[in-house]
């Protein structure tokens, strides 16, 4: 019963194999296994957004997923999106608005948004509103949120105005 | 806690599936995105001695479309999948619904059939699939049978599923031309559970009100249908009756209280979700006549 099995998965953009009993949660998974640490549990079922990778581009909860549930498929975390420009964007206007304190959400704020901008690319900027819905399962309980959507805002006003080379 | 040991199969057939379910003897859950089940082995609420993943069987993440009015949803079809092609084919009330799912973190792995199997009595979907005449797909080792969505339902999250079935499929009737529908919700903040919601469905002719179809959610054991309430605004100019037919939910209901809300809040809140569900569908309603 707590055999283990073989799990392949794209992790940013490398394929991994792990072996582990099939009750282990993709977070632990990616933390334990493959030491990557930008992966933060913190509630632990699906509220706080700590957690949040992305599956083949889309955000999840991967403190809410079993590694053998996204078996094959593409997981990114922070530490993959690191250079996108997309994600310096959302970097540097964090850094600019103050909108990290002790940084325990940040990677899952980072991530979430990200998916939110690269969703858009081209389209007009984002409004306050957008971005609140967004964050709607991302807590945090250092900044009370006015500088994270504040940053967000800039951030995609600046992305919109990018042009890639 | 971290979830309890499991054996984990990962099927490509439905029948393969079935017959581990058989095998189980009522020991085993299916596993479709996890998002209410994975929470729940954490709490180990339940301990399963085997998950029965569906994301190998083929045809399973498929939506489609008879042209007809007949949408099928598969049962790995995710809330975001169902989100995307109601907004890509305009269907409000299904695109209201699935805003009020979660956050879009889960969204995109939880899945429609799953949240109906689960059976939570706050589950938007059976709100939508109760006013949409949805009907549940259903296969077992003996074969497959087709239930209405208010047979699914036989109280807070339990459902009427033998040992060795699984739902393969949603159906849901679209809404036709002549109609609005929506769907409105009270929560403690968004993407929390549902303290109640209503779902509406409103036909217009020339006297007002032809037709109407009302369900509820929160408010009861189970989903339900809210006959009071759709009797009472049938049959009528829409803009005299509401208040009327807001206040006859209180026959339609019987609310249980948990930690997100009193029955006594429920009732009150019940009239409130009543009422904008079915203003806001007699808006769409009377958009789509001109």
């Amino acid at each position: 019963m707590n055999s283990s099995v073989e799990v392949r998965l794209l992790v940013n953009g490398e394929w991994k194999t792990v072996l582990i009993e099939p009750r282990r949660l993709l977070a632990d998974v990616l933390r334990e296994c493959l030491g990557i640490r930008s992966v933060h549990l913190g509630c632990e079922e699906g509220v706080c957004g700590a957690c949040t990778v992305l599956v083949d581009g889309a955000p999840a909860t991967s403190c809410l997923l079993l590694a053998v549930q996204v078996e094959d498929r593409s997981i990114t975390t922070l530490e993959g999106l690191d250079g996108n420009p997309t994600m310096a964007e959302l970097q540097i206007a964090f850094h600019k608005n103050f909108a990290l304190q002790c940084g325990f959400c940040t990677p899952g704020m980072l991530v979430n948004l990200f998916s939110l901008l690269d969703d858009r690319e081209g389209l007009s900027p984002l409004s306050e509103e957008e971005v609140r819905v967004r964050l709607d399962g991302n807590l945090c309980r250092c900044t009370g949120y006015q500088s994270i959507v504040a940053a967000a805002v800039q951030a995609a006003h600046a992305n919109s105005g990018r042009v890639d080379p | 806690m971290k979830p309890p040991p499991f054996r984990y199969a990962s099927p490509t057939t439905v029948s393969e599936a079935t017959t581990l379910l058989a095998e189980a003897e009522g020991r085993a859950r299916v596993l479709a995105g996890g998002q209410s089940l994975i929470p729940m082995l954490r709490r180990r609420v339940i301990e399963p001695d085997a998950l029965i993943d569906l994301r190998r069987i083929p045809g399973m993440h498929d939506i489609s479309h008879d042209g007809n009015g007949a949408l099928s949803v598969g049962a790995m079809v995710t809330h975001h999948a169902l989100e995307r092609w109601a907004s890509d084919h305009g269907h409000d009330l299904l695109i209201d619904a699935a805003a009020h799912i979660g956050h879009r973190s889960v969204r995109t792995m939880g899945t429609v059939v799953g949240s109906l199997a689960h059976a939570d009595p706050a589950a938007e979907w059976s709100a939508v699939a109760l006013i949409l005449g949805g009907t549940c797909r259903i296969a077992g080792t003996d074969g497959e049978r087709e239930i209405g969505i208010d047979r699914l339902f036989t109280g807070p999250y339990s459902n009427s599923l033998a040992a060795d079935e699984m739902i393969t499929r949603l159906t849901l009737r679209l809404p036709g031309p002549a109609s609005g529908a929506a769907f409105a919700e009270v929560a403690p903040r968004r993407g929390d559970p549902a303290v109640a919601g209503a779902a509406a469905l409103v036909n217009l002719d020339a006297d007002g009100v032809s037709s109407a179809r009302v369900a509820l959610i929160g408010l009861a054991a189970t989903p339900r249908r809210a006959p009071s309430v759709e009797a009472a605004i049938a049959g009528h100019p829409p803009s005299e009756r509401m208040e009327v037919a807001a206040r006859a939910v209180e026959n339609d209901i019987a609310p249980l209280g948990d930690i997100h809300g009193s029955a006594g809040y429920r009732r009150r809140v019940a009239p409130v979700v009543v009422a904008r569900a079915l203003r806001s569908a007699l808006a769409r309603a009377a958009e789509n006549r001109t």
